[in-house]
C-alpha cells in the first residue's frame, strides 16, 4: 500500500471513531425538528447504584395451613423472585428481606422503568397459570407449558407471550379447545385475566398465544413470571417509592472522568514506551472503548454497575495488555535480526498463542459465572465477557491494521516504531 | 526494557525472601479476622434501617439536606449507633435512609435470634429515649419552619440472607469456574502449570482479603466483583508466563537447561510486560479511587482499594511466585512418578 493511499485510510478510520465517539457520548436536539438525538451510552442500562430505581414492599399473605413451614416457603418465594426479575432482565434488581419471623416482609429494589408498579404487580404474582372455562372448570395449568417467551402476532403484529406445551399440555389443549369451541376461554395469572380470546375450533397445535397485551414490555414480564414456576402464595404489592442512586448522583461522571483521565495517561505510556506503535494502540484503544459502549448498549441483561465498571476498567487492562504483548514481541523478533515487516508479522503471529490462551481462561471463568450466578455477579460476568472478547479482537485485527497503515505513513522508517536491534551486538542501529 | 533484559537477575534466591513476606501478610490479616473480623457491611450482615421522611421541607434543596444530614448523622454517632450506608429516597427525594450496623458504642451486639433482633429495633424505635426521639427533637431543633414529630421516622430490621445466597452462589461458581480453568490449562501446557496457577490465583485473592480486613474497608456485595476481577487479572498474568516457560523449554539452545534456568529466562523475558501492564492498570484503578475521594464518593474509593491490593498481589505473585512454584510442583511431580516406578 501507499503512503497516500495508507494516509486516506487512516484519516477515514480517525473520522469515523471520532463521530462514533460524538455518537456514543453527545446527546444534542436534532435540526428542524422537535426530536432529541439520545447519545448511545445514555441508553445503557444502569444499575440502582448509579441511576437509581423504585423500591415496593412484598408482603406475603400465607394460607392457614402453611404457618408450618413459613421459612422453607418463604426462602423459595424469594428464589423465584429472583429468577423471575433476572428472566426479566433485571439483574441489577435487589432483593432483600425485612422484618422478623412471621412479620417479614421482602423489598425489592429495582432499577428505574417506565411502570415500576405494573410490573412489580406481575412479579409478585403467585405466577399460578391457568386455562379456564366461564365456570372456572380448570383445563391446563403451568405444569403443561414447556417453555415460554415474548414475541409478536403474526398477523396482527401485536405483542403476545407464546407457550409451548409439553406432550401432555398439548393433548389437554387439544381436548379443551374441542370441547369449548365457540365459547370463550380465560388464561389467568393468578386471579387476573391476561387473556379471554374465543374458542373458534379445536386446535391440536403444541403451541398457544395469550394475546391482547398492552406492550412487549409486558409479554416479557408474563413470560419471566411464567417460566420462572409458581410460587406457594401471593404478595401484596404496597406501593413503589422512588430510590435515589445509592452510589450518589456523582458516581458515573466520576467514573466516566476517571475511565478518560486514565485512557489518557494509558496513551501517554504506550507512546512513551513505543512511539509509533504506541500510537497506534491509543487508535486502537479509542476505538475499542468506542465499541464497548455500542456493545453494552445493545446487549440486554448488561445493566451498568460500580462492579461493572471494575469490569471495564479490567477489560481495558487486558486490551492494553494485549498490546504490550504483541509490541514486545515485534521488538524481540526485530532484534533477533529479522526485517520490520517480518518482524510485525512474526511478532503477531507468536504474540496471538499467548494472548488466546491468557484470555481464553478469563472468558470460560466469566461464562460459568453468567449461567450460574443469580442477580449482579450475572450482570457484571456478562460485562466482563463483552469486554475481553473485543478487547482480543481489536488487539488483534486492529492495533494490526492501523500499525500497517501508519508503518506506510512513515516511509518504512524503524525509528518511528521505536524498533532497536540487539543492544548488546549493536549499538550503533 | 531492552536493558533489563541484559541483566542476568535471579528471581529464585528471591523467592526464599518473598514467600515468607506473602505469608505473613496472609497471617496478619487472618489473625485481625479472627480477632475483630472483617468490617463486614449490611448487605451481609444484617441490620436496621431508619427512614426519616422530611416531607415538602427539603425537596430539591442540597443545602438543608445537607445540614439535615450533618444533624442527623451527629446524633446517630452520639447514641453509639455505627452507620453502614445513606440514601435518599421518596418521589421528590425527601425521605433520608440510614442503614445501622449491629453494633453499639463500638461493640457488635448480638443479631442471632429474633428476639436480639427485636431488642435491637426497640432501641431505635421503643417508648422512651429511643433513637427515633433523639433523631425528631434534632431535627425541631434544627428549624422552626416546619413541624416535625417522631411518627415521621420508621424503623425496621433488614437481613443479609439473599446478599450471603449471592454469595454462596459466587463462591461456588467460582469454584467451578477455577476448576474448568485448571482442566483448560492442563490441556494446554501442562498439569503442573495449571497447579501453579491456581496457586498463585488463591494468593493473590488470600493477600486481597488479609489487606482488605486489615485496613478495615466495609465489604459489601461488590466485593464479590471485586474479587471475581482479580481472579480474571491474575489468571492472565501468570499464563503470560507459562506461555513463555511453553516456548523457551522448546528452544534447541535451552535443551539441557534446568527447570529453575528456564523459568528464571522466561520471567526476565516477559518482565517488560509485566511491569508495563501492571503500571496501565493500576493507573485507570488509581484514578477511579482518587477521582472518587476528591469528589468525597467514599464507596467508590472503597470499592477501588481492594482491587489495587488484588492488581498489586497479582503482579507480584505472576513474577516472583508462579514459576518458581511450577518448579517445585515439577519436582514433585517427578518424585511421584519416580516413587510410582520403585
Amino acid at each position: 500500500m501507499g503512503k497516500i493511499k495508507s494516509g486516506i485510510i487512516l484519516g477515514i478510520i480517525v473520522l469515523l471513531t471520532a463521530i462514533f465517539a460524538v455518537l456514543d457520548f453527545a446527546s444534542f436536539p436534532i435540526g428542524n425538528t422537535i426530536k432529541d438525538y439520545n447519545s448511545i451510552g445514555s441508553t445503557i442500562g444502569l444499575g440502582i447504584d448509579l441511576k437509581g430505581g423504585y423500591a415496593a414492599v412484598l408482603t406475603p399473605k400465607y394460607s392457614n395451613d402453611q404457618q408450618d413451614d413459613i421459612d422453607e416457603l418463604f426462602e423459595g418465594a424469594v428464589d423465584i423472585l429472583r429468577t423471575r426479575l433476572d428472566n426479566k432482565g433485571y439483574t441489577e434488581a435487589v432483593i432483600t428481606v425485612q422484618g422478623v419471623g412471621d412479620g417479614r416482609e421482602i423489598r425489592v429494589e429495582i432499577p428505574e422503568v417506565d411502570d415500576a408498579d405494573e410490573i412489580l404487580k406481575i412479579i409478585g404474582s403467585s405466577g399460578k397459570l391457568s386455562f379456564v372455562d366461564s365456570a372456572d372448570t380448570e383445563y391446563l395449568t403451568g405444569d403443561d407449558i414447556k417453555n415460554a417467551y415474548a414475541g409478536y402476532d403474526q398477523e396482527t403484529g401485536k405483542p403476545v407471550v407464546i407457550l409451548e406445551f409439553t406432550a401432555q399440555g398439548t393433548s389437554k389443549f387439544s381436548s379443551a379447545t374441542g370441547k369449548l369451541s365457540g365459547q370463550t376461554m380465560y388464561i389467568k395469572l393468578g386471579d387476573e385475566i391476561v387473556s379471554s380470546p374465543t374458542v373458534n375450533e379445536q386446535i391440536t397445535n403444541n403451541s398457544a398465544q395469550i394475546t391482547g397485551l398492552e406492550s412487549f414490555d409486558q409479554a416479557e414480564t408474563i413470560a419471566a413470571v411464567i417460566k420462572a414456576g409458581r410460587l406457594d402464595f401471593e404478595f401484596e404489592i404496597g406501593s413503589s417509592n422512588k430510590i435515589s442512586a445509592t452510589l450518589g448522583e456523582n458516581a458515573l461522571p466520576a467514573s466516566v472522568m476517571a475511565g478518560a483521565i486514565g485512557l489518557v495517561i494509558i496513551f501517554a505510556i504506550m507512546i512513551l514506551f513505543y512511539r509509533g506503535m504506541g500510537i497506534a494502540s491509543s487508535l486502537s484503544l479509542t476505538i475499542y472503548t468506542v465499541l464497548l459502549i455500542v456493545l453494552l448498549a445493545l446487549v440486554p441483561w448488561v445493566e451498568l454497575t460500580l462492579p461493572g465498571i471494575a469490569g471495564i476498567i479490567l477489560s481495558i487492562g487486558m486490551a492494553v495488555d494485549a498490546n504490550v504483548i504483541i509490541f514486545e514481541r515485534i521488538k524481540e523478533e526485530y532484534a533477533a535480526g529479522k526485517t520490520v515487516t517480518t518482524a510485525i508479522k512474526t511478532g503477531f503471529k507468536r504474540a496471538f498463542t499467548t494472548i488466546f490462551d491468557s484470555n481464553i481462561t478469563t472468558v470460560l471463568a466469566s461464562i460459568v459465572l453468567w449461567i450460574l450466578c443469580p442477580g449482579s455477579i450475572k450482570g457484571f460476568a456478562i460485562t466482563l465477557l463483552i469486554g475481553i472478547v473485543l478487547s482480543m479482537f481489536t488487539a488483534i485485527v486492529i492495533t494490526r491494521f492501523i500499525l500497517k497503515l501508519l508503518y506506510n505513513l512513515s516511509g518504512g522508517k524503524t525509528s518511528f516504531l521505536g524498533l532497536k536491534r540487539e543492544v548488546l551486538l549493536d549499538d550503533e542501529d | 526494557m531492552m536493558k533489563i533484559k541484559n541483566i542476568t537477575f535471579n528471581f529464585f534466591k528471591r523467592f526464599k525472601i518473598f514467600a515468607p513476606i506473602s505469608l505473613a501478610i496472609i497471617l496478619a490479616g487472618f489473625i485481625v479476622m479472627m480477632i475483630i473480623g472483617m468490617n463486614v457491611g449490611i448487605d451481609f450482615a444484617g441490620g436496621a434501617t431508619v427512614s426519616i421522611d422530611f416531607g415538602d421541607y427539603v425537596a430539591n434543596n442540597q443545602d438543608i439536606k445537607d445540614d439535615l444530614v450533618n444533624e442527623v448523622n451527629a446524633v446517630v454517632n452520639a447514641e453509639g449507633f455505627e452507620i453502614g450506608s445513606i440514601r435518599w429516597s421518596g418521589t421528590d427525594e425527601n425521605i433520608y435512609e440510614i442503614g445501622l450496623k449491629y453494633t453499639l458504642n463500638g461493640k457488635k451486639v448480638d443479631s442471632t435470634s429474633e428476639t436480639a433482633q427485636s431488642e435491637f429495633l426497640e432501641k431505635i424505635e421503643g417508648e422512651n429515649d429511643s433513637l427515633k426521639d433523639k433523631i425528631a427533637t434534632a431535627v425541631n431543633g434544627y428549624t422552626d419552619a416546619f413541624e416535625f414529630t417522631a411518627d415521621s421516622i420508621s424503623a425496621n430490621i433488614v437481613g443479609g440472607e439473599t446478599s450471603k445466597k449471592l454469595l454462596n452462589n459466587a463462591i461456588l461458581a467460582t469454584a467451578i469456574a477455577i476448576v474448568i480453568m485448571l482442566i483448560y490449562i492442563a490441556i494446554r501446557f501442562t498439569l503442573s502449570s495449571g497447579l501453579a496457577a491456581i496457586i498463585a490465583l488463591s494468593h493473590d485473592v488470600l493477600v486481597m482479603i488479609a489487606l482488605t480486613t486489615i485496613f478495615r474497608i466495609q465489604v459489601n456485595t461488590t466485593f464479590i466483583a471485586a474479587i471475581i476481577t482479580i481472579v480474571g487479572y491474575s489468571i492472565n498474568a501468570t499464563i503470560v508466563i507459562f506461555d513463555r516457560i511453553r516456548e523457551v523449554s522448546k528452544l534447541e539452545s535451552m535443551k539441557d537447561a534446568s527447570d529453575w534456568e528456564i523459568a528464571n529466562k522466561s520471567i526476565v523475558d516477559t518482565l517488560g510486560r509485566s511491569i508495563l501492564t501492571t503500571i496501565t492498570t493500576l493507573a485507570v484503578i488509581v484514578v477511579l479511587a482518587i477521582v472518587c475521594s476528591v469528589l468525597g464518593i467514599s464507596t467508590m474509593s472503597e470499592f477501588a482499594l481492594p482491587i489495587i491490593f488484588g492488581l498489586m498481589a497479582g503482579a507480584y505473585s505472576s513474577v516472583f511466585l508462579s514459576a518458581p512454584m511450577w518448579v517445585y510442583l515439577r519436582k514433585l511431580g517427578k518424585k511421584i512418578k519416580a516413587k510410582k516406578k520403585a
